[in-house]
């Protein structure tokens, strides 16, 4: 009983605080409130259920979003390239900001963006993760997270310039093995 | 263009906000990478806004009830459909629900429920708390309640109590705002046992650490009496 009780107050001290972050991350990622909600329940219950794994608290927010990443993919069979329907989004509600349409022509243009690109952009823009973090949550090498980081804000770029309708120059386009040889050779 | 300013365009493009020395250099004295680097600034920087509205518009009631108005019809014959296949099949199997998932839930959240010694809540809070919900204890009852609170749950208020019985304390969930439950469910999950099932307001959920809940449900729920208007 006592050891439940311990067990149950650690929970909520180190896993609770964190499910607004984990809503959020599962939200960008599919963008439907309906799943995000379920794998959000199955994220919490997983977390309760494997607690005694979580070896130190400071890392149960990386540890919670690993979780989540994981019981949204068991969501889809088959190749995940696609969460999302773009026909079947909410419609667009348009910002009242000062910068609105800049805004609205990025959020389309995050919408459209792979989820493969949108996932390591979130991770560190949003979350502040390094690229040795992205790589661990991801189950990617490090060099693989850089070449998905830099191909995912050019294509970022084009898709947000394009709703923009700016014909501004976005500089030499690289292919991917160039870029990986570049990159191979930063320091990380 | 030289390749010193495709590295310094790939280091930017992989991590802006930790650009090595050299980068930095570089970006001192080439124009267009500089500028290429206050772009991609403007976009980490209009990228995180735009997630932030985001989920700010995905969750709010208003963009869930224009999202169900445009397609009530639809969404209420799958409705309609998926609870009669859902009730069909919770009573086949004990294979826990969401609303199951989220009973546990609520329990491992309240933590402090569990803690209290027997008979422990006090009385006028008692009173106060079962007046808010129109319900009644009866005074010929001999319950003995450890814990008693007002809580949100999925949207409504309900009363979460904690009351001991010959097997040990069982929370009792008196969900007087749900309508949903049609017929009495069993679940068993994360080490609780508990059943849910229709009320004469609402419904009402029994949850316990021990599986002879089923044994304790119907003799303590008849300490509560529900009032009319």
């Amino acid at each position: 009983m006592l050891f439940d009780l311990q067990r149950r107050k650690r929970f909520k001290q180190c896993i609770e605080p964190y499910r607004a972050d984990v809503h959020r991350f599962l939200l960008w990622l599919c963008y439907d409130p309906t799943l995000t909600e379920d794998v959000l329940q199955e994220t919490f219950l997983r977390a309760w259920r494997s607690l005694d794994k979580l070896q130190d608290d400071a890392a149960a927010k990386s540890w919670l979003l690993t979780i989540a990443r994981r019981e949204l993919a068991r969501n889809f069979s088959g190749p995940q390239t696609q969460l999302i329907n773009i026909d079947d989004l909410p419609e667009l509600e348009h910002s009242s900001s000062e910068n609105a349409e800049e805004l609205d022509d990025m959020r389309r243009a995050v919408r459209q963006l792979d989820v493969s690109y949108r996932e390591p952009l979130i991770l560190q823009i949003w979350f502040g993760y390094s690229t040795k973090e992205i790589a661990e949550h991801m189950e990617l090498s490090q060099q693989a997270v850089l070449t998905r980081l830099f191909r995912g804000r050019e294509k970022l770029r084009d898709l947000w310039e394009g709703n923009t309708g700016d014909d501004s120059p976005a500089g030499n386009r690289t292919d991917d093995k160039h870029d990986q040889s570049i990159l191979s050779n930063q320091k990380t | 263009m030289s390749t010193s300013c495709d590295q310094c365009r790939i280091a930017i493009g992989a991590d802006p906000d930790n650009v090595d020395a050299i980068t930095q250099e570089h970006l001192a004295h080439c124009n267009e990478c500089a500028d290429y680097f206050q772009r991609t600034q403007k976009i980490d920087s209009l990228f995180k806004q735009a997630l932030h509205k985001e989920s700010e518009v995905l969750v709010t009631p208003a963009a869930k009830n224009r999202h169900w108005q445009s397609s009530w019809p639809a969404a209420m014959a799958a409705g309609l459909a998926i609870i009669t296949v859902s009730v069909l099949f919770l009573w086949t199997t004990n294979r826990p629900s969401p609303l199951t998932r989220e009973l546990v839930h609520h329990l491992v959240e309240e933590p402090a429920a569990f803690s209290k010694a027997p008979g422990a809540a006090d009385p006028a809070e008692i009173q106060r708390i079962l007046a808010s919900a129109n319900i009644r204890l009866r005074a010929d009852s001999g319950a003995v309640i450890n814990y008693i609170m007002r809580c949100d749950f999925n949207g409504q208020k309900i009363v979460h109590m904690v009351v001991e019985s010959e097997n040990g304390p069982v929370t009792i969930l008196l969900m007087t705002e749900d309508r949903s439950i049609a017929q009495i469910t069993r679940f068993s999950a994360e080490g609780y046992h508990g059943l849910v099932k229709p009320a004469a307001r609402g419904a009402v959920a029994v949850l316990s650490s021990d599986n002879k809940v089923d044994l304790d449900s119907d003799r303590l729920l008849q300490a509560f009496e529900y009032q009319t208007g």
